[in-house]
């Protein structure tokens, strides 16, 4: 440790810059990463994290019943859950960033998470 | 070192301002957090987690004053008020006279009184599975009369008529939306956006890419294919976005779609429209019009929106064509 004392605080500075900076690029690389996963939520908590370029079959038990999720191809559906109409199965399959499907009833949702094209849908 | 020294300083210096700028971004940073309220999934983005929680909590509060079932008050005057005057909040009051206000701008059409209706179809809140069967028509006749709403301004007392079941479900969201924004207005956030099942208010404008502004942007559902969406709007400024679709909240019989949205004059669902997205001052006004259109149709639907101040509107009706008012028309949609 002694060799530290060599440094100068400019030294220090330039250290203490390239650190900041590589902190900062973190968040690029997520966004680079994100589209392969998928986040099954139950109420607010995650209870599954998947690479969504590895098929799967799962089930996830919400406040009504189970939720049947099938992830193949890159891609992620619902394929049965507990609910008047249904509405996260009518939207089929999903496999971009920012899409969701929300079986309300059962407060299970399957996310992709990044950036969609937009900010909000309107329904 | 040497010579080199200063050259390396400033680069330094240079880099940190760079970086700490980066991460310090002015408003902080844009926090997206969501919770089950309002029979939906609502979701609020803004840079302050504090404010974002109180306006969930005003939301919450809205939610109890608004239930049909339960001890709220809503609730409490559906079952009390049949036949004779209850006194209730000024708060519930000054909704219950938008509501009849937005009834008289759309002719009628836009009715809260129809809960019994909704039930007997089976659309209600509470349902657990999808109805099937058309009511007779004979019940759904019974049922559209006796619906008066008499509100005594002076007393605060409302008194309903025998069948009239008051549900809000055309206004409750987007009220429980307005008061959410003026709470995160009150704690001095700078811009947000509140979204509850696709009622939605913004204001401000939304952190972009490298330190810059942009207009929120909100996609509208395609009527047909729940994979699709017919644009994209652009809203900045303190405006509210909302839909009414038939493509939810739904059953098919012998071929015909039957949805929630009822048509007061005939206790039938409305056939004019398959959907009506709204743009206005505030989430209340842009989910009754959304509805109210809807029932008027799209002749009759897009001359409301023309004549009111700052609400425009986009209309879709059975056979895929699209109606724009006259603020949209540069708006590119597809269907």
């Amino acid at each position: 440790m002694g060799s530290l004392r060599y440094l100068k605080w400019g030294d220090w500075l330039l250290i203490i810059g390239i650190i900041t900076l590589s902190i900062l690029f973190i968040p690029l690389f997520h966004t680079a990463a994100r589209g392969r996963l998928v986040l099954v939520r139950v109420g607010d908590t995650v209870v599954e994290r998947l690479p969504l370029d590895h098929d799967r079959h799962l089930v996830v038990v919400g406040r009504l019943g189970e939720t049947e999720i099938e992830v193949r191809d890159g891609r992620v559906r619902v394929v049965r859950s507990p609910g008047p109409y249904k509405l996260c199965l009518k939207r089929g399959w999903i496999s971009r960033p920012g899409e969701i499907l929300i079986c309300l009833p059962n407060r299970v949702t399957v996310e992709i998470p990044g950036e969609a094209g937009y900010d909000a849908l309107v329904r | 070192m040497g010579s080199k020294k200063p050259l390396l300083l400033g680069l330094t210096a240079l880099l940190l301002a760079l970086g700490l700028s980066l991460a310090f971004d002015g408003g902080g940073r844009w926090i997206d957090r969501r919770a089950y309220l309002l029979g939906t999934l609502v979701e609020i983005e803004a840079p302050d987690d504090g404010a974002i929680t109180a306006a969930f909590q005003e939301i919450a509060r809205v939610e109890r004053l608004t239930a049909t079932e339960g001890e709220g008050e809503l609730a409490r005057l559906n079952r009390e008020a049949q036949g004779r005057p209850v006194k209730v909040s000024d708060e519930l009051f000054a909704l219950l006279e938008r509501a009849r206000r937005y009834k008289e701008l759309t002719a009628g059409k836009f009715d809260i009184s129809l809960g019994r209706l909704v039930d007997l179809w089976g659309f209600g809140e509470g349902a657990t599975k999808a109805p099937s069967q058309v009511p007779s028509a004979g019940e759904i006749a019974r049922l559209l009369k006796g619906r008066e709403i008499v509100l005594d301004k002076a007393k605060r007392m409302v008194q309903l008529g025998p069948n009239a079941e008051l549900d809000l479900g055309g206004i409750a969201k987007g009220y429980a939306v307005d008061r959410a924004i003026q709470v995160l207005k009150d704690y001095g956030v700078k811009a947000a956006l509140v979204n509850a099942g696709g009622d939605i208010r913004i204001y401000g404008m939304r952190p972009g890419r490298f330190f810059s502004r942009r207009p929120f942007r909100i996609a509208i559902q395609h009527p047909r294919d729940e994979a699709k969406i017919l644009g994209i709007v652009k809203l900045s400024g303190d405006r509210a976005i909302a839909t009414s679709g038939d493509y939810e909240r739904y059953f098919i019989q012998d071929g015909v779609r039957y949805h929630h949205i009822l048509d007061p004059a005939t206790g039938r669902p409305a056939r004019g429209c398959i959907s009506v997205t709204i743009t206005a001052p505030t989430a209340l006004e842009a989910d009754a019009l959304a509805t109210g259109v809807f029932v008027l149709g799209p002749q009759r639907g897009l001359e409301l929106i023309e004549r009111l101040p700052e609400v425009e509107g986009i209309i879709v009706d059975p056979e895929g064509k699209i109606y724009k008012s006259s603020g949209l028309a540069d708006l590119e949609l597809r269907y």
